[in-house]
């Protein structure tokens, strides 16, 4: 092994064990390096806080979009915790409505190619939903609370934009 | 003082440089690309191009470096390529570009979705691992690369041990032990004891029924498991011990096996109970296997009998690369290579009837059964014996495979002296090899 490739194998080893060790004793995430905190945090009370996207359907009817599929590329996880983070900004409630007005796009326009075999949605409602936790979910339809947080413009049904 | 440090510094050159076969690196390098290959190929990149900037919360790395979010048209470029990188760095085809084109089209691909609501912590080690392998010899071994280098230097013996490729596969293992230790750690530091002895993973399991993660659990035993305090409390301590005991797989065989299998588990556990995916993180465990004791083990529990007698003509251009391929693909060692220049003796005494002159124009293989084989159908034998040929096997009896086979090579064989061969050429004996149905040669008789 010359000494050339012993510099560039020492230079890698040095550089992911350094990256890791940095993170983990920092508890900072420089992805690809992580100190991988998730579960980490002890739940001590059995309730759950969490967003939740309900489309709103022609008829009025309110279903929640739990599926990957619904909400591709985003999903159940990312997508909560993103909106979370964009209502805490300073102008937090246009760019909310904006971010779920984008779901809603994408959910009838993908609908559109048949990628979805959901019904058509006029709008998007977001609600933080809490509950307290039972064995297999079985309130999941009947959250103690539910506070709605934002709702986008209905879409126009023909062309599929948005109304100003 | 410098005693330590010297018994220190052996100590890091035997973990990291320890001369090993490129075997296992190879394979492991197959190993771990294919199954991600498959997994990514359908996945589909571009969408994130179309996700709103509200949405957009930029990691470290695309933050830093100011890497944008490219349109569609350029991510489907960048996602084909990529791809095309796994492939090729599966297969072992122009490794070094192919496994630093995936090492950086996978930085900016796997990467890209972090940048939007959570960053997951199921790709970033293959991330790591692209890298160590983009500047690794992975694809000194079990590649197309080695077997175009075979062809071309037929006389090389294979490549002897070498630090270069133990260092890679050492590190690759240590990023992964690092992975279960932070996460091991990062529980111990922030929750400490209660991790373990309070209802938080009863209530974790409680919670992922309500549709949280990305994805659902897969069964409903979490629920189950909830409902059993005990069962819940000591699934957090069988997590934790895992989680910050695992580098010691790194350095105890006898660990290795209980902490790589709880690793494991611990993927599939979370994947079962909980929901969250992280099935590409599996792959990696590939490089904890020692391939090359695999295959000696494998193979001296082979039954020792030949399966055929491959009789090539060892002055001729063409044919000695094409042997210096097949014994290279010979893994269980089942093909005998008989020159017909160096051991004519040995072959008439054997098969006396073979003659010499449609041995130089046609490879012959005689099997386990005597049954004698010419030009195309040797391969087709062959296809039986080798392992890789498995995979082409049935093809290789398809119409009209067998028939354009044969033609295509009379066509090389007759044309190969004029063309390929190095050395003088033995006389032309046309006609003679491969009759009309190919399995058995007329001019053997």
């Amino acid at each position: 092994m010359s000494t050339r490739r012993l510099l560039v194998a020492h230079f890698l080893i040095l550089f992911v064990l350094a990256g890791s060790a940095y993170d983990i004793a920092t508890r900072q995430e420089h992805w690809p390096f992580s100190n991988y905190p998730m579960f980490s945090t002890v739940h001590r009370e059995p309730v759950l806080s969490w967003l939740r996207l309900f489309g709103v359907t022609s008829d009025g009817r309110e279903i929640p979009l739990l599926s990957y599929n619904e909400l591709w590329p985003l999903d159940q996880s990312r997508l909560p915790l993103g909106l979370r983070r964009v209502a805490d900004e300073p102008d937090g409630a246009a760019r909310l409505q904006r971010a779920i007005t984008d779901v809603l796009v994408r959910y009838n326009a993908r609908r559109a190619t048949g990628a979805i075999t959901g019904p058509e949605l006029q709008a998007i409602r977001l609600y933080k939903v809490g509950w307290t936790l039972e064995p297999f979910a079985a309130n999941l339809d009947l959250p103690t609370t539910r506070v709605l947080m934002a709702e986008s413009p209905g879409p126009d049904a023909r062309t599929g934009r948005l109304q100003q | 003082m410098t005693g330590l440090f010297s018994t220190a510094r052996r100590g890091w050159m035997r973990f990291w440089f320890e001369p090993s076969a490129p075997t296992c690196l190879g394979v492991s390098r197959l190993l771990f690309f294919l199954p991600l290959a498959a997994f990514y190929i359908p996945h589909d990149f571009s969408a994130w191009a179309s996700v709103s900037p509200d949405f957009y919360q930029p990691i470290w790395l695309f933050d830093r470096f100011r890497i944008p979010v490219f349109g569609p048209a350029v991510l489907v470029v960048l996602q084909i390529g990529w791809k095309l990188s796994l492939v090729l760095a599966c297969l072992g085809l122009f490794t070094r570009v192919s496994t630093g084109a995936v090492a950086v089209f996978g930085t900016y691909l796997l990467g890209l979705p972090h940048n939007f609501g959570q960053v997951y912590h199921f790709d970033a080690v293959l991330v790591l691992a692209f890298w160590i392998l983009a500047f690794s010899r992975a694809g000194d071994a079990w590649s197309i690369d080695s077997l175009i280098r075979a062809a071309r230097q037929p006389q090389a013996s294979p490549l002897p041990p070498s630090p270069e490729y133990t260092w890679p596969t050492q590190l690759i293992l240590t990023a992964l032990s690092l992975v279960f230790f932070a996460a091991g750690i990062a529980k111990l530091w922030t929750s400490g004891a209660d991790w373990v002895l309070s209802d938080h993973i009863a209530i974790l399991l409680r919670r992922v029924q309500y549709h949280i993660s990305d994805a659902d659990p897969l069964v409903n035993w979490g629920g189950h498991i909830a409902e059993i305090p005990i069962a819940a409390r000591l699934l957090a301590l069988a997590t934790v011990v895992t989680e910050t005991l695992y580098p010691l797989a790194l350095f105890s065989r006898r660990l290795r096996p209980l902490l790589v299998l709880g690793g494991i588990g611990l993927i599939v556990g979370i994947r079962l109970l909980m929901g969250p995916t992280f099935e590409q993180f599996l792959t990696i465990n590939v490089f904890w296997v020692p391939w090359d004791r695999v295959g000696a083990w494998v193979t001296a529990r082979l039954p020792r009998r030949t399966g055929i007698a491959v009789i090539f003509d060892g002055a001729c251009g063409l044919c000695r690369p094409t042997v210096a391929v097949l014994r290279r693909l010979d893994l269980l060692r089942r093909v005998e290579f008989i020159d017909v220049h160096a051991d004519w003796t040995t072959i008439s005494r054997r098969f006396p009837s073979l003659s010499r002159e449609a041995c130089l124009a046609d490879m012959h293989g005689v099997g386990a059964d005597g049954r004698v084989h010419a030009g195309f159908d040797t391969y087709r034998a062959l296809s039986r014996i080798l392992p890789l040929g498995w995979l082409v096997r049935p093809f290789l009896y398809l119409p009209p495979v067998p028939w354009a086979g044969r033609r295509l090579y009379r066509r090389i064989a007759d044309r190969r002296h004029a063309s390929a061969c190095a050395l003088p050429a033995a006389p032309r004996f046309r006609g003679a090899g491969v009759g009309k149905d190919g399995a058995e040669a007329p001019g053997s008789r």
